[in-house]
């Protein structure tokens, strides 16, 4: 008896320790080399010639920033919507957003893929995703694309010509197209009205005014609770160690490091630029700053999502951010309220206001159709479908008509049914009022309309449309989208670059000098940044 | 006797056979374990040859270009190399020195206990940080230790100090990742020790305290010298990862200020592997980490031996 429970024993560890080791789908691969199951005109070839045309076609779509989609919520009715419409079966994959990028890398290698995956936009730089392209891990859609009227008529040429990759022509994916813009900052209203100070909306400030700013709201006790609990400005550090340009965009380096076409025609990366010191005017105010201690002095060691928490206790007086989602009002129970500072420029500036740009313009996420998806024409029909009209209405209210809120003859929007099914979630501890799938999925990258809370009054719409054309107005085109130099995947260069990043974390904290910054610049042209910077000005004259 | 006799005579006899057919069993278990050997530790092995091939996605692991000892030069090269390495060393190396003794002295102190209800209780509450993962333990000790907002900053601050930067400065980054270590681990650590404990001949004892011996000398003359062997064990087993320092504590750890002290083998090779697509060159990091791990194993099993003492093997 003992021996033949000892053998079943065994044999359901054998089983547990195999367990997880089959392959649920059978491999369509071979030597990592895909084939595309569709002919380039988008027409799915049937791999079933039995399949039943009634019989709903499973998509797989991995998505990013959104957390769930709760069976039964907003979200998931809106999804629901899309599958009866377009005859689909959608399964959401939803990776954590922190650790993204890694998800991806792994998914990149995996063979059981998504049908469809979304890509943060810098990923149009990465060699991985380059490679998987080259390799026929994804379809090339530019020829598939012009049918589909709708995702053309609202995605900006732009967005097209950053995932045309390998600039010959060939699109990689869809983005979720947005127009290009230059945030400002959201001041806290309510410190400024404790404190006596008085700030008109939409005024710039001076870099001066901005540091005294800076100052009273962390050492004048804004919050008047009598401890000293507060700070001057929200700042947190990046996936690559960085501390977010928040201060950075007022001395023009923007976003990613773009390159602009300075006034007398010369190109230029403002970060890394011997002719130009802005990059050193940054680092000598944000050193000013740090060792004032205005700024959230856990900024190396928090992310933004940390960060977000610490301004939701009331901590930070100033923060960067988009009018579009800047609250208005004073908040109920804390009376917190914003106003919204367009940016800060500097005394004697030759460039003469706030403006930066950014590399990512015109996409804001994107989304590749793995080839080994059986029928790309439907996800292209789903991004087509909800891109149309029909959907937008949906879109632009970032929410279900009817489920999430309802919209009058006259265009005004009521949110109740939210408010309502959110306060059952608190109840209940459900999350059935979520609506970030529809948020994030896709837009159109036309005007300021998707980016309005349609909750606001049309006074209040109409003021924050204001603001919002202001930030389009003071971004700064950046030259060369989407194109990278070969040497940007040399090993010496990533190190150096990678390198730098701690090096200049010195430089603000004040372990090291301003001047130590020409040394390691020295260093990066060194390192390859020079041949760099050649391919990088031949590329873009090339394309004038 | 005829041949068939003989034959089966041998058959019987044979000392291997007999032993297998008597424990059979007790190999099948061995089974599982094997497999999991097999499948997770060995197969993956074939993978290591990306660290002498330029790995494509595109063509594969087997179709990959071969390029030699590119990526072990590159990285013996790497501005950072000498940096990560000494990082790794070091931080091991201090590991050793705080951590590794910590299970020790608070097993022996737990052994001492004679109540045993405290003696079980305390034990519990050694044990469960072990099961708290180190996201959870590194929130906490931001929390503690932040400096806007930190419960040990707001004290140093009331008893009239400064306050202290514990999260981005060089100084502080090895003592507070050494503490962290040992609250989390030093409890589980126990139960080896523990169990050699246990294994202890009462005898021994009884017959210290007959001949005098206080508590302090039944410690050193008994105790401690009865689970030397296990101790030697263990140290072997930590010389063998003495370039692996763990990922996710030091990891989240880490920032860019402290980078230049923080920054170890694991890290790096996960910056410029996983999140920059270098796939081949964080091979070629890991394979070096091993290597290094095998030689400190065979020198640390060959020098304890040496010295009169236990070898694994």
């Amino acid at each position: 008896m003992k021996r033949i429970v000892a053998l079943f024993l065994a044999t359901v560890m054998i089983m547990t320790a195999l367990s997880g080791c089959g392959n649920t789908k059978p491999a369509e691969t071979t030597g990592g080399t895909q084939t595309p199951v569709v002919d380039q005109s988008g027409e799915s070839k049937e791999s079933d010639a039995t399949q039943d045309s009634d019989e709903p076609v499973k998509l797989k779509i991995m998505l990013h920033n959104v957390s769930a989609v709760p069976e039964g919520s907003i979200a998931d009715q809106w999804s629901t919507i899309l599958e009866e419409k377009l005859n689909l079966e959608i399964e959401w994959i939803l990776p954590p957003a922190s650790g993204y990028e890694e998800n991806l890398q792994i998914t990149l290698l995996n063979e059981d893929k998504p049908d469809v995956i979304c890509f943060p936009t810098n990923w149009v730089y990465q060699t991985s995703f380059q490679d998987a392209c080259e390799s026929g891990m994804f379809y090339d859609l530019s020829d598939m694309l012009g049918k589909y009227e709708n995702i053309m008529a609202h995605t900006a040429q732009m967005s097209w010509d950053s995932l045309d990759i390998f600039k010959d022509g060939r699109i990689w994916g869809v983005p979720r197209s947005s127009p290009a813009r230059a945030d400002g900052l959201w001041l806290r209203q309510d410190w400024l009205n404790n404190l006596g100070i008085e700030y008109t909306e939409g005024e710039f400030l001076t870099l001066d005014e901005f540091y005294d700013l800076m100052y009273a709201f962390t050492y004048n006790d804004p919050d008047q609770n009598g401890v000293d609990d507060t700070s001057g400005l929200m700042l947190f550090s990046e996936e690559s160690g960085l501390l977010f340009p928040t201060i950075a965009r007022i001395f023009h380096i923007g976003d990613g490091f773009p390159w602009y076409e300075m006034e007398d025609g010369t190109l230029v990366d403002l970060k890394y630029s011997k002719e130009y010191d802005y990059y050193k005017q940054y680092l000598t105010f944000i050193n000013k700053c740090w060792e004032a201690g205005i700024v959230e002095p856990d900024a190396f060691a928090i992310d933004y999502a940390v960060a977000l928490e610490r301004d939701d206790q009331g901590r930070y007086g100033i923060r960067h951010g988009y009018p579009g989602n800047m609250p208005i009002g004073p908040e109920e129970g804390s009376g917190k309220e914003y106003v919204y500072c367009p940016g800060v420029v500097i005394d004697g500036d030759p460039i003469g206001t706030y403006t930066y740009g950014t590399t990512s313009t015109g996409v804001w996420y994107y989304y590749a159709i793995s080839s080994t998806c059986e029928h790309p024409e439907k996800v292209l029909e789903l991004f087509d479908y909800v891109l149309s009209d029909e959907q937008w209405v949906n879109l632009n209210g970032k929410s279900l008509i009817n489920v999430g809120f309802t919209k009058d003859a006259e265009g005004n929007y009521d949110y109740s049914m939210t408010e309502q099914i959110a306060e059952k979630d608190k109840e209940n501890g459900t999350n059935l009022a979520t609506t970030s799938l529809i948020n994030m999925f896709l837009r159109r990258s036309d005007g300021v309309e998707f980016f309005i809370d349609k909750s606001l009054t049309p006074e209040q719409q109409k003021h924050i449309a204001d603001l919002i054309q202001e930030t389009f107005d003071l971004h700064w085109e950046a030259k060369g989208i989407g194109y990278a130099p070969k040497i940007v995947t040399d090993p010496v260069f990533i190190e150096y670059k990678n390198y730098m990043i701690q090096e200049e974390a010195k430089i603000i904290t004040g372990d090291k000098p301003v001047e130590y910054w020409d040394e390691l610049l020295d260093g990066f042209y060194k390192a390859g940044y020079d041949k760099y910077k050649e391919d990088m000005i031949a590329y873009i004259e090339s394309t004038k | 006797m005829n041949g068939k006799q003989s034959k089966a005579i041998v058959k019987k006899n044979h000392p291997l056979l007999a032993h297998f057919k008597r424990f059979y069993w007790l190999y099948v278990f061995l089974i599982p374990g094997l497999l999991s050997i097999y499948l997770f530790k060995l197969s993956p092995m074939y993978g290591l040859q990306l660290a002498f091939k330029d790995f494509s996605l595109a063509k594969g692991v087997w179709g990959s270009e071969w390029v030699g000892l590119e990526h072990f030069r590159t990285l013996f090269k790497s501005v950072n190399f000498l940096r990560v390495l000494k990082n790794s060393i070091v931080t091991s190396v201090l590991r050793l020195l705080w951590a590794f003794p910590f299970p020790i002295i608070l097993a022996l102190l737990l052994n001492e206990m004679k109540n045993e209800k405290y003696k079980r209780t305390i034990q519990t509450i050694v044990y469960l940080p072990h099961f708290i993962s180190w996201v959870i333990v590194i929130t906490m000790v931001t929390a503690l230790l932040s400096k806007s907002e930190g419960v040990i900053n707001t004290l140093i601050v009331a008893c009239g100090g400064e306050k202290i930067d514990f999260l981005t400065s060089t100084k502080w980054f090895r003592p507070v990742l050494i503490a962290s270590s040992i609250w989390k681990e030093a409890g589980w650590g126990t139960v080896i020790y523990m169990a050699a404990l246990a294994g202890v001949d009462v005898q021994l004892y009884e017959a210290a305290m007959i001949d005098g011996a206080n508590r302090w000398q039944r410690l050193l003359h008994i105790t401690v010298p009865c689970i030397l062997g296990t101790v030697t064990i263990m140290l072997i087993m930590k010389m063998g990862d003495i370039l692996n320092n763990g990922f996710e504590q030091i990891w989240l750890l880490q920032n860019a200020p402290n980078k230049e002290i923080a920054e170890v083998l694991e890290t790096y090779s996960y910056q410029v592997g996983l999140r920059e697509g270098r796939f081949s060159f964080a091979t070629a990091i890991g394979f070096f980490q091993s290597l290094v791990g095998m030689v400190m194993v065979f020198l640390s099993n060959f020098l304890s031996k040496r010295m009169g003492g236990n070898g694994l093997w």
